[in-house]
């Protein structure tokens, strides 16, 4: 439709000030954003969405991540942003590459524990290997689940 | 027959009002609304906002909050579907400006609750046409027609999602109704189509379906192949015959029938040819018992009007046949032809040096009259001793029957006619076949059987 492009627009900033809010949490974790790099996400936020073809609503996929990354030994303050940036740019291209096939909660739950657990922190390995893995297991229709063990 | 009011009705005021589909015309109201100053800057932005909400909320709904974000395409198309059915509420508010109003003073979400019942309702209305469609379709082996009723409009049935979807179409129509529904989406669409095809249908049912598939089998090769319609030529046939006061029930214009078309219609002005043709249609639907159903009648009406369209451009070309067609056995005209007795090798080829020495072509010409006695020479004989200017002398002297002939001895060795355009003396037959007078070129056809049917 002519008048998504506009509508897209209307989106507020709103969610600039709940990542902000989200330092309460991860303040103790040593994790801090600035207001100019809560912005800044925001601005990849678009840019990613963009490059995915994605359309999001709300609050975003952002404050899941923090939540759901914020504890994990191998993100530091000064890693943070940057792993964030990563970390979401992955999950928009890979929620494509799944066809829709995982939750969020699901798929950002697969990527923390690969994340933490065999890739130690490496985005790389996470994104073109493990994930890699997932979305052909997706295409061909073998389950994604795997034991936690 | 069908209820009247189960359908949109096809009189029904969609063209008049706006001829696009529903999410086309929400852009409509909203763009006149602006336009009058119905709608404020102020009120144009929070319907969008509005439209926004509605979209994300009903995008949550559609991914069972799993997820956040979907694809481009999947946003569009639920904001397609939430114009529909928004558009489909606000059509029939009595033009763009009430609905503007309508719009103004209801709200984007009320109006996609609204339009949403509507389209369940069409979607139940939908199927009860559908049954009765396939309980009382025309024992047809045409596989469009069977496709589309017993495997496409079930498909949609299953298919269709009133709540996220309501604009799409999710099955394969390939059968093409006499009048294609224009500028609908979704179950509109449908339920359009399967009422145009139930009364199509029903006026089939009207005739002995043995004389509409002989009928069939003279309209086209293999009609039950063919992405055809089947109420035109019954229609037509049936018009046809009404129009030279015959019964018009057993569907089958001859050549004598033809003529007499051509003399009765020949010199009429087309407000002449459609007054014939509506008293026609009447007298059709009078005898198929059809004349009180104010639907069929309508339709048949519209039906009658492009049918004369059709018979004022066809006689300019002085034929009638492509318009009304004849049983497959009538149409096919039974001729044998013996060609004479072929020259020894030796003679034919001395005939052929002799014919290549030759000077001028009426020389050639009175050689190969004279003593040229078979079409299996002539063949060899033509691209030797003739060139490109030529050969439309050589094929005059030849009758009907030995053209229709030699089209047939020549289909046989290369099996598809060369493009007119191309040089070579193939290629000037089937140029000098287009030039041949309107009946007689009908008859040289027509007894070259399939090769024939090929160059029609």
């Amino acid at each position: 439709m002519d008048g998504l492009p506009a509508l897209l627009q209307a989106q507020g900033l709103k969610a600039v000030e709940e990542l902000i809010a989200c330092n309460e949490i991860t303040v103790r974790f040593g994790l801090y954003l600035s207001e100019e790099q809560a912005q800044s996400l925001m601005a990849k936020r678009m840019d990613a969405l963009r490059e995915t073809g994605r359309v999001e609503f709300g609050e975003g996929i952002l404050k899941k991540l923090i939540f759901e990354f914020c504890d994990s030994p191998y993100i530091m303050q000064d890693n943070y942003v940057d792993t964030l940036l990563a970390l979401q740019d992955a999950f928009y291209y890979f929620k494509n590459e799944l066809l829709e096939q995982l939750s969020d909660d699901e798929l950002l739950a697969f990527m923390k524990r690969h994340f933490d657990g065999d890739c130690e922190g490496s985005l790389e390995y996470l994104s073109s290997s493990l994930l890699e893995d997932l979305c052909r297991g997706a295409r061909y229709g073998q389950a994604w689940e795997e034991d936690d063990a | 027959m069908i209820d009247e009011t189960t359908a949109i009705s096809f009189l029904a005021d969609w063209e008049k009002e706006h001829s696009g589909g529903n999410a086309a015309y929400l852009y409509a109201v909203l763009q006149a609304g602006g336009e009058t100053g119905i709608l404020s800057a102020e009120e144009m932005e929070d319907l969008q906002c509005a439209l926004w909400a509605l979209l994300a909320k009903r995008t949550q709904r559609y991914t069972m909050g799993d997820s956040s974000s979907v694809p481009v395409e999947t946003a569009q198309r639920l904001l397609h579907s939430l114009c529909f059915c928004i558009g489909m509420e606000l059509r029939g508010s009595g033009g763009l400006q009430r609905a503007a109003r309508r719009l103004s003073a209801a709200g984007i979400s009320p109006l996609f609750e609204k339009g949403r019942d509507r389209v369940k309702e069409l979607l139940r209305k939908g199927r009860e046409m559908f049954q009765v469609l396939k309980s009382k379709a025309v024992p047809t082996n045409n596989r469009a027609f069977a496709d589309t009723v017993f495997h496409a409009l079930p498909a949609f049935f299953a298919r269709y999602d009133p709540d996220f979807f309501a604009q799409e179409i999710p099955c394969s129509i390939d059968y093409p109704i006499f009048f294609s529904v224009e500028g609908m989406e979704g179950v509109q669409y449908i339920n359009e189509y399967i009422y145009r095809l139930l009364l199509e249908n029903s006026f089939l049912a009207c005739f002995d379906f043995e004389y509409v598939r002989r009928l069939l089998q003279g309209y086209c090769r293999e009609p039950d192949e063919q992405l055809i319609n089947l109420f035109e030529p019954v229609f037509i046939n049936a018009v046809g015959l009404a129009l030279l006061k015959k019964d018009c029930m057993p569907l089958n214009i001859q050549d004598g029938d033809r003529d007499a078309l051509l003399l009765l219609l020949s010199g009429l002005n087309a407000a002449e040819i459609m007054e014939l043709v509506e008293k026609a249609v009447g007298r059709v639907c009078e005898t198929a018992s059809i004349g009180n159903d104010s639907a069929m009648r309508a339709y048949c009406d519209r039906a009658g009007q492009e049918l004369s369209v059709r018979i004022s451009l066809q006689l300019k070309q002085n034929d009638l046949r492509e318009l009304f067609p004849s049983f497959s056995e009538a149409r096919r005209v039974t001729f044998a032809y013996t060609d004479g007795e072929p020259m020894p090798d030796e003679e034919l080829r001395a005939l052929i040096e002799e014919m290549r020495d030759c000077r001028f072509t009426s020389d050639k010409l009175t050689m190969l009259t004279g003593q040229v006695k078979s079409l299996r020479d002539y063949i060899e004989i033509l691209p030797e001793c003739f060139g490109d200017e030529e050969y439309v002398e050589a094929l005059a002297p030849l009758s009907e029957e030995e053209l229709a002939a030699l089209l047939r001895l020549l289909f046989e060795r290369v099996g598809e006619w060369p493009d007119p355009a191309e040089t070579g003396w193939i290629a000037a037959l089937v140029r000098y076949i287009e030039t041949v007078p309107g009946q007689s070129r009908a008859r040289v056809l027509s007894m070259a059987g399939d090769a024939g049917e090929k160059l029609r």
